[in-house]
Formats: C-alpha cells, sequence, structure tokens
C-alpha cells in the first residue's frame, strides 16, 4: 500500500455495532474515501459506530473534518459514534481541537472478524 | 505503401543448407542470377553456426534447407533457427526429395518451416517463394519495430507528463525522443511560468529498437541534462517551420543551420548532431511557445519515423500546457492569499509586532491560513487561524473568515463572542468546513490579554524572564457551533513576547504535536529579542522542508 492511501474494512460485531477498521493515512488526499465508506453503512439506532483507529499513523484537520461529519450522521440516525484505539497523537489533536468534546473515545465492542464480518475494502 | 512493397521484395542474403553438392550449387545459381546474395552450408551444425557466427549486417534473411541432413534432420534445424531470439523470424524454406509422404509435408511446417517444396523444383517456384517469404518476414518485422516504437512512444509519453517541473519536462522529452528515434536528441521549452527558456540533450538510447529481432522490451530512458538557453532560440526556430500556427510541422536542417540558430555552450549543449537535423515544432494553442524536438535527420527516414515524432511533439506540447495550467492555478492562489492578507501590520503604540508568511511550495498543499492585527475599541486584537483543507477553496474561505473577523471586531464584541459570530456564519455558509482561530486581545496599555482559542495551537507566551508557556485554556474548533468559552485573562509584563503560529511551521507527520510543541517553547527561550531576528530564527529552525503554509505572528509589549 503506498504510504499515502487509506484503507477501510468494515466488519459487523456480535453485539450489533459496525466497526470501521482504518489503516494508513486520513487526510485531504483520503478523506473522500472514508466518506463514502461511512455513508455506505447502514446505521441503526442506538447501534454504534465503532472507529477502529489504531492502525492509522496520520490524521489531519480534514480527517478531523471527516469524522465531525460522520458524528453528525451518526446523530441523524439517533446513534453515535466511538472511537477506539486512538494513538496519544491523535488524542493530542482531539483535545487541542476541542473535537473531543463532540467524539467519544474509549474502549468499545472493538468486533473480531467473527460471523457475519464483511470487509468492505476500497 | 508501394515504398514498402518495393522494400520488402528486393534481394537478400539467403542462407542454402544442403549436404549434396550439386543440389546447392544449382539452388544458389539460381538465387544469384536472381540478384541474392548466397551463403552455404553442408550439414546442420554448419549452417546453425554460420547463423550464430554471422555479424547483424551479415545475417542471412531466409534459409532454404534441405530437409535430409547427415547429422540432424533439417527440421531440427528449423526449429532451432526459430528457437533463437535473433533468428526467430528468419523464414525457412524445406526442400526435400520427391518421394515423401503428405505427413512429411505437414509435419515441417508444424515445426516452423515457412514452405516447403518438394523436387523437381521449378527455378521461378524457388525465387517466387523466397520473394514471398522475405515479403511476409520484412512487413513482419516492420510491424513489430512499429509497435515496440508505439510502445516507446507511450512511455515517453508518460514520462512527459508525469513532470513535475520545467527542467523534469525538458528532460524527459530529449529522452523520450532519443529513446523514440534510437537518435541523439534535443528539446527546446519555455518553463511553465514563461521566464526560462530550457534546452535538454539526450544521447541516442543503446541498440535496442533497432536491432532486427531485439524483443519487445521498451529501453530506460537515457539520461538528458538541461540548461538554460536565450529565449529568442525558440522565435527562431519557428521562423523554419510552424511560424504562428498550431499542430504540428517538421523541417530538415542542415549542420550548420541548426547551430547558428541553436548556439552551444561551453559543456556542448545542443551540437550533438554528426549531421542533418530533423527538427519539429509543436503547438497547442494560438500565441502559446511551441515545443521544439530536434534528432539526427537520417532516422526520418522511415515513412513511420516522422509520423512517431510528430506524435511525440504533440503529447509534449499537451503536457507542457498542464504543467503551464497548474504553475498558473499556482500564482492565482498565491495572490488571492496576499490580497486576503494584510500586508502591512498597524502601528500601534506599545505594541511591536513581526508577521511571517509563507504559503506551502506544493501548489496541492496551498492551505487556508491567516494572521490579523486590527485595532478595536477594547484595544489590539490579534489572530491567527487556519482552515482545514488545501488549494482554492481553503483559500476563499479563508478570505472570507478573515473579512468577517474584522467586521465584527470592530462593532466591538469580546473574543468569545467573535468565535461565536465567525461560528454562526460558517455554519450557515460553508457547512462542512472547519476552521481553527486563536484570538488575542490586547488591553490598551498592553498590560493584560485575553485569549479566545477555538481549536488551534495555543498562543505561546515568553515572559521577561525567558521562560515560555502556552496559553492552553480553548474551546473547540470552528463549524461545529458548539459553545465556546469566555476568554481567559492574563496578566503580562512589560517585554512580554506573545506568539500566535500556525501547525505548518511545526508539525511532522508522524511526529506528536506536543513533541514539537515543546521543540518550539524550548527554542523561543533562547531566541533575540528583536522581533524580526527571532521569527527568522524560528523559521529557520523549524520552516525548513515543511510542505504546508506557515504563519507566524509575534508581538512585544513595550
Amino acid at each position: 500500500m503506498p504510504d499515502r492511501a487509506l484503507v477501510v474494512t468494515a466488519d459487523h460485531s456480535p453485539s450489533g455495532a459496525v466497526v470501521l477498521r482504518l489503516e494508513g493515512v486520513l487526510d485531504h488526499l483520503t478523506a473522500a474515501r472514508f466518506r463514502r465508506t461511512v455513508e455506505e453503512i447502514p446505521l441503526r439506532a442506538e447501534s454504534p459506530l465503532v472507529l477502529d483507529m489504531s492502525r492509522l499513523s496520520f490524521c489531519d484537520s480534514v480527517g478531523l473534518t471527516e469524522l465531525l461529519l460522520a458524528h453528525r450522521r451518526a446523530r441523524t440516525a439517533s446513534t453515535s459514534v466511538l472511537l477506539v484505539g486512538v494513538s496519544r497523537e491523535l488524542g493530542h489533536l482531539l483535545e487541542l481541537t476541542g473535537v473531543d468534546r463532540v467524539l467519544t473515545a474509549g474502549e468499545g465492542p472493538v468486533g473480531g472478524p467473527g460471523d457475519g464480518s464483511r470487509p468492505a475494502r476500497e | 505503401m508501394s515504398t514498402h512493397a518495393h522494400l520488402d521484395s528486393a534481394v537478400a542474403t539467403v542462407m542454402v543448407l544442403d549436404d549434396n553438392d550439386t543440389k546447392r550449387y544449382i539452388v544458389g545459381s539460381w538465387l544469384r542470377r536472381a540478384g541474392h546474395t548466397v551463403v552455404e552450408a553442408a550439414d546442420g551444425a554448419e549452417g546453425l553456426a554460420l547463423l550464430a557466427g554471422a555479424s547483424d549486417a551479415d545475417l542471412p534473411e531466409l534459409a532454404v534447407v534441405d530437409v535430409r541432413l547427415p547429422d540432424m534432420s533439417g527440421f531440427e534445424v528449423c526449429e532451432q533457427i526459430k528457437a533463437d531470439p535473433r533468428t526467430a523470424s528468419l523464414p525457412v524454406i524445406h526442400v526435400s526429395a520427391s518421394a515423401v509422404e503428405v505427413s512429411d509435408r505437414a509435419q515441417g511446417l508444424h515445426r516452423g518451416a515457412d514452405a516447403y517444396l518438394t523436387e523437381p523444383i521449378a527455378p521461378d517456384e524457388l525465387l517466387a517463394t523466397v520473394t514471398a517469404a522475405l515479403r511476409y518476414a520484412r512487413a513482419r518485422r516492420r510491424a513489430e519495430r512499429l509497435a515496440r516504437r508505439v510502445a516507446a512512444l507511450n512511455s515517453s509519453t508518460l514520462a512527459v507528463y508525469g513532470a513535475r517541473d520545467g527542467e523534469a519536462f525538458t528532460a524527459a522529452a530529449a529522452a523520450g525522443a532519443a529513446a523514440l528515434m534510437a537518435s541523439p536528441a534535443v528539446a527546446i521549452s519555455l518553463s511553465p511560468d514563461n521566464r526560462t527558456l530550457l534546452l535538454a540533450a539526450a544521447a541516442a538510447a543503446p541498440p535496442g529498437l533497432s536491432g532486427p529481432t531485439e524483443p519487445l522490451v521498451v529501453p530506460e530512458q537515457p539520461a538528458a541534462s538541461v540548461r538554460q538557453a536565450d529565449l529568442r532560440v525558440l522565435d527562431l526556430l519557428c521562423e523554419t517551420a510552424l511560424g504562428d500556427g498550431i499542430g504540428t510541422d517538421m523541417v530538415l536542417l542542415s549542420g550548420e543551420q541548426w547551430k547558428s540558430l541553436v548556439p552551444g555552450d561551453p559543456s556542448g549543449g545542443a551540437d550533438v548532431f554528426p549531421g542533418r537535423v530533423g527538427l519539429v515544432l509543436a503547438r497547442t494553442k494560438q500565441g502559446r511557445p511551441p515545443v521544439a524536438l530536434a534528432v539526427d535527420a537520417t532516422t526520418l527516414a522511415g515513412v513511420d519515423d516522422g509520423e512517431l515524432l510528430s506524435q511525440l511533439a504533440q503529447a509534449c506540447a499537451l503536457a507542457l500546457e498542464a504543467l503551464r495550467s497548474q504553475s498558473e492555478e499556482h500564482a492565482l492562489v498565491l495572490t488571492l492569499q496576499r490580497t486576503f492578507l494584510p500586508d502591512r501590520l498597524p502601528q500601534v503604540p506599545g505594541v511591536d509586532m513581526a508577521v511571517r508568511y509563507e504559503p506551502a511550495a506544493d501548489h496541492a498543499e496551498i492551505g487556508g491560513d491567516f494572521y490579523e492585527a486590527i485595532q478595536t475599541p477594547d484595544g489590539l486584537l490579534l489572530a491567527i487561524g487556519d482552515v482545514a483543507g488545501h488549494s482554492l477553496q481553503a483559500a476563499m474561505v479563508m478570505g472570507e473568515v478573515r473579512h468577517a473577523l474584522r467586521a465584527y471586531a470592530i462593532e466591538g464584541h469580546d473574543p468569545r463572542t467573535l468565535l461565536d459570530r465567525l461560528d454562526a456564519l460558517l455554519v450557515r455558509l460553508r457547512p462542512s468546513i472547519t476552521v481553527t482561530v486563536c484570538l488575542v486581545l490586547v488591553e490598551t496599555g498592553g498590560r493584560r490579554i485575553h485569549v479566545a482559542n477555538a481549536g488551534h495551537i495555543p498562543p505561546l507566551l515568553r515572559r521577561t524572564d525567558g521562560s515560555t508557556r502556552y496559553l492552553t485554556e480553548h474551546g473547540p474548533l470552528l463549524g461545529l457551533q458548539l459553545p465556546h468559552p469566555p476568554a481567559t485573562p492574563h496578566d503580562v509584563a512589560e517585554g512580554s513576547t506573545i506568539l500566535l503560529l500556525t501547525d505548518g511551521l511545526i508539525e511532522v507527520p508522524g511526529e506528536d504535536l506536543d513533541d514539537s510543541m515543546d521543540a518550539l517553547s524550548d527554542t523561543l527561550r533562547g531566541a533575540p529579542q528583536e522581533l524580526g531576528e527571532l521569527c527568522d530564527v524560528l523559521l529557520d529552525t523549524f520552516g525548513k522542508g515543511k510542505t504546508d503554509d506557515i504563519a507566524l505572528l509575534a508581538a512585544r509589549l513595550l
């Protein structure tokens, strides 16, 4: 994978949450790809959209904006976005920009590739 | 095409392979009488050795091979000839005694032979078969060569379109022409910013394309050296061909003409041609400067040659237009940015200020950094901000936000209200855009500041004792319409320095922003008092090699 690309994989955890695993870079070049993937995920009320950031190496301000837009979409569907695997760097960025007041980061139902997992690789 | 037909039927060097001396002599004499050059071999090994040892110039173009040979069958000889890449397309005509089965003839043809004649053989039939086989083989080789050259044209076109600047473009154009024509080549073009004439010369590619049986492999582009030349050279060349027109045009120049139009330089430069020069000029738009490609005129002898070189020249002209557009858009965005940003800081008694603004060098990375320093009823308002995103849209939003900030600021709103107002405007007019802004209001008198920070890198304060501290209280960035906390007041002493910056100065991908901020804070401690020098030190220390916009605003309270 070229070092400025983004790969997004979707898993459906047994608990019903959708887990999107981000790998690579989320920035102004890959933001559109991330947005398209998120838009294709059917969101269910009370079933959070979990974003696994543990393999994301870099996120810039445009990437942040995309996370916020995902959050807005989740809110419209009466659910929310949960960030897991947030690195120290990303955590600082979220805190600096005040985005941590909007996006919840923490330990969540990180579903493994169990039954019903459907990788939505782009 | 009649040229080709004529050439294809021309005489050739033919190998006659037969162990029977008489038959070999007779067939040889028929061929010689028809004008062919004949070389002879008496058995399989000798025949194969003859082919292997022949130079490219002497290599036979066709072999007449008796089916029954003492050391191996004629079929085996044929197979070995066809298996060697160098002779794979060499036609083989089998001859044999009449007492053979149809199945033997079929076998011979299956195993690679191009024709099979059984005795008694009439001389006319042999000669006609030889000519037919030669015609086919030559046409096939020509087609293969053309395919290779078209592949080379494609590869050269890609290289030219992949060039990121004028020098790389001109070098790729010369290298592409050299590879395509197997000739030394010179490319001349005006740089994308229209200021410099660039000339690149490339040596002839090694003989890969011109060999008769080279496999379809496109050779690597030969290296080209680039230099600047007199701006008038292109105009002078246009007088020989193309003029003011669009499209492509070709002309042949003598060596002296070329040397007089394109003077060399001490390193040799454009004087790379042994004799006459073939020059192609291509222009895609009226009024634009053309691209010139020059090659050794002898390589333009064939029907396809001129066509291929013209296509390359056309591709070069188009690629250069694309580069030029990018360069022009970059210049336009830079101009817009500069228009939006104040070129003079207000003179404020009691406050010394300096600003540095470096837009991203790469067209694609230009962003929406902005700064402001404006007198308001409550004091001097300093601002720094960053619109998320790059290129034209970010620059446009930056202009809008800055103008709005000025408009609200002169109405006398406190910093937190200013953020609320900007936030509401952004959400209304630019729904999916986020902006970070840091406002620092310096109360008249210069001993108290109020910081309202919306998600931006915190301002750095250097106290009179030299110690530094980030003023970290902040709220969320703009664009979400989240509540902003009230501004935080700080008492500051005379001689304090405040630094406002954007992340373009210190952010390193992969590095924690906190670490970068610590490094900056350390450097500020030992940096000069004078603001201009201070800014320069910070730019020198952190600003090299950064790809994002950089904005830096420093204020010192006197």
